[in-house]
């Protein structure tokens, strides 16, 4: 199975495709590719050199990448969040369910709604710290809520799924 | 007086500390560090034998505590004292203090420091030597009044700048009478606020100078040699980030002229230790004294390279009372050095300082490298000092040898988590005019752009692609972004009470 990205940078963009294989395609064609990560930074080898890279994260699918001198920043969008993208700005009237999911690791801190609720695009559904920071968690889209799969004081993993809304 | 020196305390922080003590170490001079708050496990705590922590990130609090440092040099032990540069390098109160204590200081006297490191005393005792000095006032200006008085006749462009300056704080270029009023409110409250004294100097504005410093080693029994010039006018905000020795413009007939005017300043001003002897070299490369540094600079390295003495050893010989280790004929100059400040800072954003976290070094080395470090790997960056991360020295036989070891070196050079300007020395160092020998002051001034900088090739950009890819599966399926911070710290503190 391949999974599809699109990496936006300096302008450019470029199309990824993984495998859960760890296998990659770049724009179609196959990207030969060995990683090593360790302390956060990376050792790759590509068309027989060695790299050394650095990837910190700065906001959701926002990236920071460091190789030799370079500095840059890099946005990453993969299928779920090119679907979320597509679903705010058709809120409202979309007639499908929305999968809410955690933006970042973090600890939940309050829970703003119950199961069964009605509410309507942009409540706040959660508050999920992370960085030592309170963050917001809003509705994409207006609906009722449905699996609610968190509770206050949970830790939850980045990408975890904390509730579905679904457009009724 | 004769003294032996066993146990030194180094009154710094950062590579020089840990370049002091790399000295002491092989002299078999006991070592003493002292550390603020957030110093606690750097590289010039643990390569000293005891440390002692002195206070507050702050450096008020803890590297400018002249009596805490004194306390310390008590209980450790210690009968020398070396500055290093920065902090209470150039204090005579605080040297003064070291003697009174009966521990030695590793620099000059209070009086000579006073005398030649002041800008206005110096400038005095320049003059009465014959010695050429920029035209400008003696006594610090009243009013924006005087100062446009003093221009008419020393004719623009004129520089004003702050008494007890340096770093390019309190100093404004004024090119015509009706910029001046502004001009010079800006530069005192620059100086009010940098140095705690307002007072304004106005001179004479050199067009397109060039920076040359002699290098001076003088002992208590009357010896005094030079070890020749460096050229620093590579600058950028007023401060130093090139340096190299010799100067490409400094032929053998200037060097006796500025060697001379070295030799005389520092025994008119019964200068003894190591010192910097600054001049300017104006476009017809006539030169005028600017001021004296009364310690080791930054850029010693360079210096050392090519005469393969070693300005520390020296330093503390001449502390102890003895005589130093050799005469002028004895010293011979090989080749060429060039040192490069590697610093913390944004070049593309006005060269502003960049804290953060390295998060990964590597440096390079080999032949004809050095890397002097005071940080490493997990090293923070702060904003309270100077966010000089580390000094990259390379000797060739010939200066173009020394120029592409030095873009060798940086292009290897990895430094990943803190912004810093690798990218902008190796530009430089490649530069025509640079390896030409054309430059001035105002080289960066007038010929850097962020534009200029290499840009990335399109296939490393696929190949960080790649990595982010990889990065976000990844990343996606932990949560090792969230980690407590607690039981860390906790561990920090113990270790920091054992290392009293």
């Amino acid at each position: 199975m391949m999974e599809a990205f699109t990496i936006s940078v300096e302008g450019k963009t470029i199309e990824i495709q993984a495998g859960t294989d760890g296998s990659l395609l770049l724009n179609g064609k196959p990207l030969s590719l060995v990683m090593n990560s360790a302390n956060r930074v990376y050792t790759v080898a590509s068309g027989g050199k060695v790299h050394t890279i650095y990837i910190r994260e700065l906001e959701d699918h926002s990236y920071e990448v460091w190789i030799k001198h370079h500095v840059l920043k890099l946005d990453v969008e993969d299928k779920r969040t090119r679907l979320l993208h597509a679903l705010e700005r058709t809120s409202g009237t979309a007639h499908e369910s929305v999968v809410v999911r955690a933006p970042m690791p973090g600890l939940v801190l309050d829970v703003a709604v119950g199961e069964g609720e009605k509410v309507s695009s942009g409540a706040k559904l959660f508050i999920l710290e992370a960085m030592k920071m309170e963050n917001e968690i809003r509705a994409p889209i207006g609906g009722t809520v449905h699996g609610m799969k968190v509770r206050k004081g949970d830790i939850v993993e980045k990408g975890q799924i904390l509730i579905q809304l679904k457009n009724e | 007086m004769k003294r032996t020196i066993k146990t030194v305390l180094v009154a710094n922080r950062g590579e020089i500390a840990v370049r002091v003590m790399r000295t002491c170490r092989e002299m078999g001079i006991r070592t003493v560090a002292v550390y603020s708050d957030i110093d606690r496990l750097s590289p010039h705590v643990r390569q000293a034998d005891i440390a002692f922590h002195i206070g507050a990130p702050a450096a008020s609090e803890s590297y400018l505590n002249q009596a805490k440092i004194l306390d310390v040099a008590q209980k450790s032990g210690a009968d020398a004292i070396h500055p290093g540069y920065g902090f209470l390098s150039e204090n005579s109160g605080f040297a003064e203090a070291v003697l009174a204590q009966g521990l030695a200081f590793i620099g000059p006297g209070p009086e000579a420091m006073r005398l030649l490191g002041h800008k206005t005393s110096a400038r005095k005792l320049a003059q009465s030597l014959g010695v050429p000095t920029v035209p400008g006032t003696l006594e610090p200006l009243h009013s924006s009044t005087d100062a446009v008085s003093y221009a008419k006749k020393v004719g623009y462009p004129v520089l004003l700048k702050a008494a007890g300056g340096g770093g390019g704080k309190g100093m404004r270029v004024v090119r015509k009478e009706s910029e001046m009023h502004s001009a010079f409110s800006t530069a005192t409250s620059e100086a009010k606020s940098a140095f705690g004294d307002g007072s304004i100097f106005l001179e004479k504005y050199i067009e397109q100078p060039r920076h040359i410093e002699i290098q001076v080693l003088a002992d208590s029994h009357g010896n005094a040699l030079h070890l020749g010039e460096r050229e620093c006018s590579i600058q950028r905000r007023h401060q130093k980030i090139v340096e190299e020795s010799p100067s490409p413009v400094v032929d053998k007939a200037l060097r006796t002229q500025l060697v001379e005017a070295a030799l005389q300043l520092i025994k008119a001003g019964g200068y003894v230790n190591a010192g910097t002897i600054e001049f300017i070299l104006d476009q017809d490369h006539r030169f005028y004294f600017l001021e004296m540094n009364t310690r080791l600079q930054v850029e010693h390295p360079v210096t050392e390279m090519r005469t393969g003495i070693d300005l520390v050893h020296e330093q503390i010989r001449v502390a102890s009372g003895e005589q130093l280790s050799m005469r002028q004929d004895g010293i011979t100059f090989r080749g060429h050095a060039i040192e490069c400040r590697i610093y913390a800072e944004d070049s593309l954003n006005s060269f502003l300082p960049s804290p953060g976290e390295i998060v990964h070094l590597r440096a390079p080395s080999g032949f004809g490298i050095r890397e002097d470090r005071g940080v490493e790997e997990g090293s923070i960056i702060s904003p309270y000092y100077d966010p000089l991360i580390a000094k990259l020295i390379t000797w060739g036989n010939t200066r173009s040898e020394a120029l592409t070891r030095m873009a060798t070196g940086l292009s290897a050079y990895e430094l990943y988590g803190v912004r810093n300007n690798l990218d902008l020395c190796r530009w430089i160092v490649t530069h025509p005019l640079f390896s030409g020998g054309e430059f001035s002051t105002t080289f960066l001034d007038a010929c850097f752009t962020p534009d200029v900088l290499e840009r990335l090739p399109d296939n490393l950009l696929e190949v960080m692609a790649a990595a982010a890819v990889h990065f976000v599966q990844n990343s996606n399926h932990s949560i090792r972004k969230f980690k407590p911070q607690a039981p860390a710290s906790r561990w920090r503190d113990q270790l920091g009470d054992t290392m009293h």
